[in-house]
Parts: structure tokens; C-alpha cells; sequence
């Protein structure tokens, strides 16, 4: 394992000093200006659709080790339409301390993230969806993603897509331990429906049916399912929630019709988005309760009593503990556990010597 | 059965009162004080009761320093608000180790009833007794639930759970109580019209039930106390949904209320 399988200051601001902080995008802008389209590694349609989010195993010997615990995927879809066209360089700016505050939450597991945008469909780039990466990589998908800012003023944006994404065509290891990953949407706006199979082939392109069911899912193409099932059948597999930013009251009515109330958070403003985020999943891991959060938030996030009182208001109705419920959540692997085989879930119980350890074979003379 | 709470305190479970599938209640015994012992049904649902502990703290909170400033401007020097009356006070609140590691809060109604014997749901009126409330005692019922709405409400709190079984009384002293928050829900935004209307209907429903009458409509038997349809009228209004503040439903309430009949106490009578 080098430098860049974890997101350290040192690396970060080595890569933030090569890049225009005020646009981090500018670059992915001119790419698409000149017609060259996105970027692949944040195109949902490219590097075979689905996106995983798998152990790392290093050989040792016959064996292999476990490198950072097992995978755990926190996927975030920024709405930048309108207002929301900065939330690109925002997610950038903050990411070394969502990293951070994710790591003091997920200490146990290999934090793998996964960062989307979306638009309208009338944009051109309705999502752009990075791979689900640790270290540099994280920042380096960001800086590669469009937001066109647009939206279209047509009461809604266009998030279902993304939401298909993280329910069908997402491969996450932790989910193979009956554990969910993190998902989290953030925006102002109604989604529109319904989720039509014209956009689903021009964002994951035409074979995207056939990673669905590659992916382990069967669904008719032409009878989709409309955004609440879309978002039902994500929660099977993620804790989603999905954050309303300065809404208005329609925003509120739409998001409460199609996923529980106790999974919406409600927030002023994408400033503490970092805070928020590690305070969900802390709570949710257990690693967190109520009463505890606002000393961490204050003591490792660094925010002020005021802050860490809004932040824990605004996520106390969540399924607290949720996570630690589920079925082997004091089982999984830990970091340095051995495998046979590298995609092995469970580690051997069995650790064969390796070769030169073993006593020479005797040699029986007749 | 004994179980040890925070500072070697032993609190002695009595009898079990209610069950939901949430957590299980009883009354207890801390020295000569009653209180309610709530438990998680199981450790899974801690969560829930670690959410009804932040509730009930803040709401406590809220209602302390409301009532401070209230102080600085009242006219009458005894007059108060009480807020702190329509909830349980968190007595203690831990993990029981011995109970499987699942959560106990102690919950206290003091202000409202020194045992928790003196306190009944008011379904206890039509299920149990079998009885119905006159218009009268109706009044200081629907007068303070919509009271602890125009609370709540303000504090951007849902109660939720605004069932009969969750509404206590004390008959004697005209307290009334919520239980169970452990389904409110604290929000940071403010409350739509149409959340607000839902529990100002659902609280009339539950009197009006109370009172022989009809919840749907809002009908309710006829009776001496009534000389005409003011106050009548004013139920269906209430569950026609043409409320949706509980401020302006708690004050046109008692503007009509008061003009039918005096403000004087009527002790809680049943037919």
C-alpha cells in the first residue's frame, strides 16, 4: 500500500496546488466545450457500468491479507443545478475533512467513496459518477465531473438516475457481510419522474439492462420502476438519506411521498455537510449516540456548541443504531486478517506455513 | 424485579402497565417516589428511546426558558405556563447490562401527579368505565392538548402518537399529559399547515370520543350544559381541519368556550 490508498494532507495539497480552486472543474469544462464529452472515469456509461467497491487483499505467502478492513462504500450525489452550481468546489474544498470525519466513524473499515452530480435531463450531462475510490483518487474524479449549473427552471431536477445507479448497478462488498453501505443525495429541488428508458441508456448507455442483470437484478425495460421503488430497492443494499437544502415546501412534499421522513435531513445551508454526514453514519454504526455527538462534534469536527446543537437536531430522528443491528456487524473481517482466496469473505481458520518454514521433506532411504 | 440505575440507584418495578413493540412500561419504586420505567424491547430499539430522551430534554429545556421570560412579562405574578406539565422529565436514562444491554429511561409526571397511580390513559374513560365525560369536563381536556400543541408546534415538535392510550389525565388536579414520545419527531424546519392540522384533528377526535360522540363528524350527544350550538360548532370546526395553528385554535377555543361558560373549576364528571 502506497500514499495514495489513503487521503493524507500531504497528498491532497499536493494534488489542490496543481488545480484552479476556484473552478476545480475548469478543466473537465474545456474537455467538454471542445466535444470531447466526460471524462470516463466519471461517464456512468464507461469501465463496464457498475460500480464496485471491493476488499483489498495483498498476497502473504499462499494466503492474502486483508489491507484496511473491509470495503465500506459512502456514495454522495450533489445536485448542482441553480444555486448549486458551486457544490463541486465546495464538496473539494471540504473533502480532506469529510475524509477525515468519515475515517474517525468508519475507523474499522477500508473507506471507499463514490461522489455523483446531477442536472436536469435537459442538460447535457444528466450524471457523472466517479468509481469508488480511497485516497487521491476521490479528489481527482472530482476535478473531472461538469456541472452545467442549468437545471432548466422546470420545477425539479433529475436525481433518479443517479438513485438507479446506486441501486442497480452497484457492486459493494459490505453488503455481502448483510451490511449496507452510505447514501446520501443532496438537493433543493422535486425529482421528476418517472424514470424513462431512454434516459437510463443515455446516461449508463444502451447495454445497461444487461449490467443490471449482470449485477444480479431482473428488470423489465418496460416496466420501470418508478423513483420510490427505485429508492426502496437502494435501501435494501445502502442506509440512504437524502439532505433538503433550503427547501421549499414542494421539495418537502415530493421527497416525503417516496422515502420515510426520519431519512430526510434538513439543513440551511451545504456548509457542515462534512459534520452531518459523519454524525448519520456514527450514529448509525453505533459508534455514536445522541448523547455523546456533540462532544465529538465540537472535539474532532471543531465545530462550535451552537453547530454541534443544529447538527444533532437535525439528525435525531434517524434510525439510530441501524447498522449495528444487522447481522454480522460484530463478525466482519478486520485489517490484517487472512484469506485464501482473494475474494474470499470469510478468513481461514487454517494458516498453512508458508514455504521455507516448513521442515524439509525426510527423505525415507530404502 | 430491581434494576440499578446510574449512581447505584435501584428502581423496583411494581407492575407492568403497557407494552407496544417498542418497549415494554412499568411503574416503579426509588425510595418512596413512583416514577415510569420504560425498556427497550430489545437492544435494537434503544435507538428509539435515545431519541425520546433528547426530545424530552429539549422540550424541557425550551419550557424552562420560556417560562423565564415569561416571568419578565406577565401582568399576574402567580400566573405560569406550565409547559413542562404535558411531558414526562427524564429521571435517569442508562444501558442495563443485566437486561440485555438494552436502554431504561426513568421517566417522572411529579409536576403533575406525586404517584403515577393518580394518572390514567383516557381510553381507561370508554374501554374500562365504560363511561362518557360531560361538555364541562371536555373542555379543560381538548383546552390543554391544544395547549401543548401551540407548545410543541412551536418548538417545531410532532407528537405522532396522539392516541387515546398515550393521553394521560389526573381527574382530580386537570393535569393532562402525553407518555410516549418515543414517536414525535424533532425537526429543524418548520412545521407544513397540513402536519399541524393532522394533530389538532386528532386530539379533537379523541375528546369528541370521550364525549359519546362521533369522531368523523364531530357530532356529540346532546346535554343540559349545552344551551346552544357554540360549543358544538366549534368541535366540528376543529375536525373539519379549518384549524391549521394550534395557536389560533387554543385562543378562538377558550374565546368561545369562555363566552358559553365561566371560567370556574368543574370537577371532572362522568356520565
Amino acid at each position: 500500500m502506497n500514499d495514495k490508498d489513503v487521503l493524507s494532507d500531504k497528498v491532497y495539497k499536493d494534488f489542490k496546488s496543481n488545480v484552479n480552486t476556484d473552478h476545480v472543474t475548469s478543466k473537465a469544462q474545456e474537455r467538454h466545450e471542445k466535444g470531447l464529452g466526460l471524462d470516463p472515469l466519471v461517464d456512468p456509461a464507461s469501465n463496464g457500468v457498475i460500480r464496485r467497491s471491493l476488499n483489498r487483499m495483498e498476497p502473504e505467502g499462499l494466503l492474502f491479507r486483508l489491507v484496511m478492513g473491509i470495503a465500506m462504500l459512502v456514495e454522495e450525489r450533489l445536485d448542482t443545478t441553480g444555486s448549486f452550481k458551486r457544490n463541486v468546489d465546495i464538496a473539494f474544498r471540504v473533502l480532506p475533512r469529510t475524509y477525515e470525519l468519515l475515517r474517525k466513524v468508519l475507523g474499522r473499515y477500508d473507506l471507499q467513496m463514490i461522489n455523483a452530480i446531477f442536472a436536469d435531463a435537459l442538460d447535457d450531462y444528466i450524471l457523472c459518477r466517479s468509481h469508488a475510490e480511497m485516497g487521491i483518487k476521490i479528489a481527482e474524479q472530482m476535478t473531472l465531473m461538469v456541472p452545467e449549473g442549468g437545471g432548466k427552471g422546470n420545477h425539479g431536477e433529475d436525481p433518479q438516475y443517479g438513485l438507479f445507479g446506486g441501486a442497480y448497478l452497484t457492486s459493494a462488498d459490505i453488503n455481502r457481510y448483510g451490511l449496507k453501505s452510505y447514501d446520501f443525495t443532496v438537493t433543493d429541488e422535486p425529482s421528476h419522474e418517472p424514470v424513462l428508458k431512454s434516459q437510463l441508456e443515455r446516461v449508463f448507455g444502451k447495454e445497461v439492462f444487461d449490467k443490471v442483470k449482470e449485477n444480479g437484478f431482473e428488470i423489465d425495460p418496460n416496466n420501470l420502476p418508478s423513483v420510490k421503488q427505485v429508492i426502496d430497492k437502494l435501501l435494501e443494499r445502502a442506509h440512504a438519506f437524502v439532505f433538503l437544502v433550503d427547501m421549499d415546501g414542494e421539495a418537502n412534499d415530493y421527497w416525503t411521498t417516496v422515502i420515510a421522513q426520519n431519512r430526510i435531513i434538513y439543513l440551511e445551508d451545504t456548509n457542515y455537510l462534512p459534520e452531518v454526514k459523519a454524525a448519520i453514519i456514527g450514529l448509525t454504526e453505533g459508534v455514536l449516540t445522541l448523547s455523546d455527538l456533540e462532544d465529538f462534534l465540537v472535539n474532532e469536527a471543531n465545530v462550535s456548541k451552537d453547530v454541534a446543537k443544529m447538527i444533532k437536531r437535525a439528525v435525531a430522528g434517524i434510525p439510530i443504531g441501524a447498522q449495528a443491528l444487522l447481522e454480522n456487524f460484530d463478525k466482519i473481517p478486520l485489517k490484517g486478517d487472512l484469506f485464501k482466496e482473494k475474494r474470499d469473505i470469510w478468513p481461514t481458520d487454517e494458516i498453512p506455513e508458508e514455504d521455507g518454514s516448513e521442515e524439509p521433506p525426510k527423505t525415507e532411504w530404502l | 424485579m430491581n434494576i440499578k440505575g446510574t449512581g447505584n440507584k435501584i428502581y423496583a418495578t411494581v407492575r407492568q402497565l403497557a407494552s407496544n413493540p417498542n418497549f415494554n412500561l412499568y411503574e416503579c419504586l426509588e425510595g418512596e417516589q413512583t416514577y415510569f420505567l420504560k425498556i427497550a424491547k430489545s437492544k435494537a430499539e434503544n435507538g428509539t428511546l435515545e431519541k425520546e430522551e433528547y426530545i424530552l430534554k429539549t422540550l424541557k429545556e425550551v419550557s424552562d426558558n420560556v417560562e423565564i421570560e415569561y416571568a419578565k412579562k406577565r401582568t399576574r405574578p402567580d400566573s405560569v405556563l406550565n409547559n413542562h406539565f404535558f411531558f414526562p422529565e427524564i429521571v435517569d436514562s442508562f444501558i442495563c447490562k443485566e437486561q440485555q444491554n438494552r436502554r431504561v429511561l426513568i421517566l417522572g409526571l411529579t409536576s403533575v401527579s406525586k404517584q403515577t397511580s393518580d394518572l390514567a390513559p383516557i381510553s381507561f374513560i370508554t374501554k374500562r368505565d365504560m363511561v362518557k365525560i360531560d361538555p364541562k369536563t371536555s373542555v379543560w381536556i381538548l383546552g390543554k392538548l391544544l395547549k401543548m400543541l401551540v407548545f410543541t408546534h412551536g418548538q417545531n415538535v410532532l407528537v405522532r402518537d396522539l392516541s387515546a392510550d398515550n393521553i394521560l389525565v389526573n381527574k382530580a388536579q386537570h393535569y393532562v399529559s402525553v407518555l410516549n414520545w418515543g414517536d414525535a419527531l424533532i425537526l429543524n424546519r418548520e412545521l407544513e399547515q397540513k402536519e399541524c392540522l393532522i394533530e389538532i384533528v386528532g386530539v379533537t377526535k379523541e375528546v369528541v370520543k370521550l364525549l359519546g360522540g362521533n369522531p368523523t363528524t364531530g357530532e356529540i350527544p346532546e346535554d343540559e350544559q349545552m344551551e346552544d350550538s357554540r360549543y358544538q360548532d366549534l368541535l366540528k370546526k376543529l375536525i373539519r381541519g379549518e384549524y391549521h395553528d394550534a395557536y389560533l385554535a387554543h385562543s378562538d377555543f377558550y374565546g368561545i368556550v369562555r363566552s358559553i361558560w365561566p371560567s370556574k373549576f368543574h370537577p371532572y364528571t362522568t356520565k
